[in-house]
């Protein structure tokens, strides 16, 4: 039996609690993700990036990758889960941009569309922006390798 | 009517009493309603102190029920060790005896040295929040792997596993019948976090 101080015990209980709250577990993002994965039966993830903590120190994040939403939002908790998903699209022509936008997009909006997710970025396997140049691996060297384009998706959600 | 010199001073006396007793009476009265003011004073006076004592009481109440409370969670961390120095050798033997009883393909691990992660002021002295990042790579069938693997290490206790990032790849190992192959590979990092209360006597 331990005794401590009462002012001790409710420091270490509320420190406690404000821990557990700030933590998260990635099964929700896997329930979740796996959902919108069986609208999608075209659509194959090569890779699911889970992460938690405060947005900036998030780590390992690749040198000019974007800030993650909670980071742009200005005055909401530090705290945030954050899920980077890397896929492709199947049993679509590679060379028709517009089908595999869609279907991105489709997907993009499904996930961050419920369970209190944000989209936070959509990367296409090409840029179809007016300040990029139309470029990719549409019909180049993934075409000999025979892999599907790759996108990259984004999402987010707040920790209390 | 005229009254005599004989008759005013046979009313004299009676004259004098009457007005002693009306003067009697006007005090009594003027006395009652002093009695009654202080009364009312006391009263009022008693019934603030009751509510106060009263709003006291159930501070107290809800104080003892918040510490009860706060002590069944507190208990909880220490008998979950949760409360105390680091037990590093019984991390070890809990992932050993998980990726034995999850027959985990493969299993590697290395926890780095302990940080202090908040040192909360306290009385007499602070209590302080300790993490130690372990590093986990699993070689996974299914991606069911990783959240068992992670539950299982939950529940064996001997500090808070707070999961800071998992990242999961496809092996692109091809299926051969010989053997079992892992499909995917799971890197994450958790922290292992513990707490010591420097005020705790044992």
């Amino acid at each position: 039996m331990t005794q401590t101080s009462t002012e001790n015990l409710k420091v270490a209980v509320v420190e406690f609690r404000r821990i557990a709250e700030r933590s998260a577990s990635p099964e929700q993002a896997f329930v979740h993700v796996s959902r919108v994965l069986e609208q999608f039966p075209q659509i194959e993830l090569d890779s699911f990036n889970w992460g938690v903590g405060r947005p900036d120190a998030r780590r390992d994040r690749p040198a000019g990758a974007p800030p993650d939403a909670a980071a742009a939002k200005p005055g909401q908790g530090n705290a945030a889960e954050t899920l980077e998903l890397s896929g492709r699209v199947n049993a679509t022509q590679r060379n028709d941009y517009r089908a595999i936008t869609a279907q991105v997009q489709r997907f993009a909006a499904a996930l961050g569309a419920s369970q209190g997710y944000e989209l936070v970025r959509t990367q296409l396997p090409f840029d179809i922006t007016s300040e990029g140049t139309l470029t990719g691996d549409i019909g180049g060297g993934s075409a000999e390798s025979g892999e599907a384009p790759r996108f990259t998706v984004t999402l987010a959600r707040r920790l209390p | 009517m005229t009254l005599t010199r004989e008759e005013l001073r046979k009313l004299l006396l009676p004259g004098l009493a009457a007005l002693a007793l009306v003067a009697a009476g006007a005090g009594l009265v003027w006395g009652a309603q002093q009695s009654v003011r202080s009364a009312q004073l006391r009263l009022a006076a008693a019934e603030a102190d009751r509510r106060e004592s009263t709003e006291r009481l159930t501070r107290i109440a809800e104080e003892e029920r918040e510490v009860k409370e706060k002590l069944d969670v507190y208990q909880q961390l220490k008998q979950l060790n949760i409360l105390g120095e680091e037990h590093r050798l019984e991390w070890a033997d809990a992932i050993t005896r998980i990726r034995t009883q999850r027959e985990l393909l493969d299993l590697r691990y290395r926890v780095d040295r302990q940080k202090l992660l908040i040192s909360a002021p306290g009385k007499p002295a602070n209590v302080d929040f300790y993490a130690s990042t372990m590093k986990v790579e699993l070689a996974l069938l299914h991606e069911e792997d990783l959240l068992r693997f992670l539950a299982d290490l939950r529940a064996s206790g001997n500090a808070y596993y707070s999961v800071k990032q998992c990242l999961i790849t496809r092996t692109g190992q091809a299926a051969t019948g010989a053997s079992i192959v892992p499909r995917l590979r799971a890197d994450c990092e958790i922290d292992l976090i513990t707490i010591i209360d420097r005020a705790a006597k044992r």
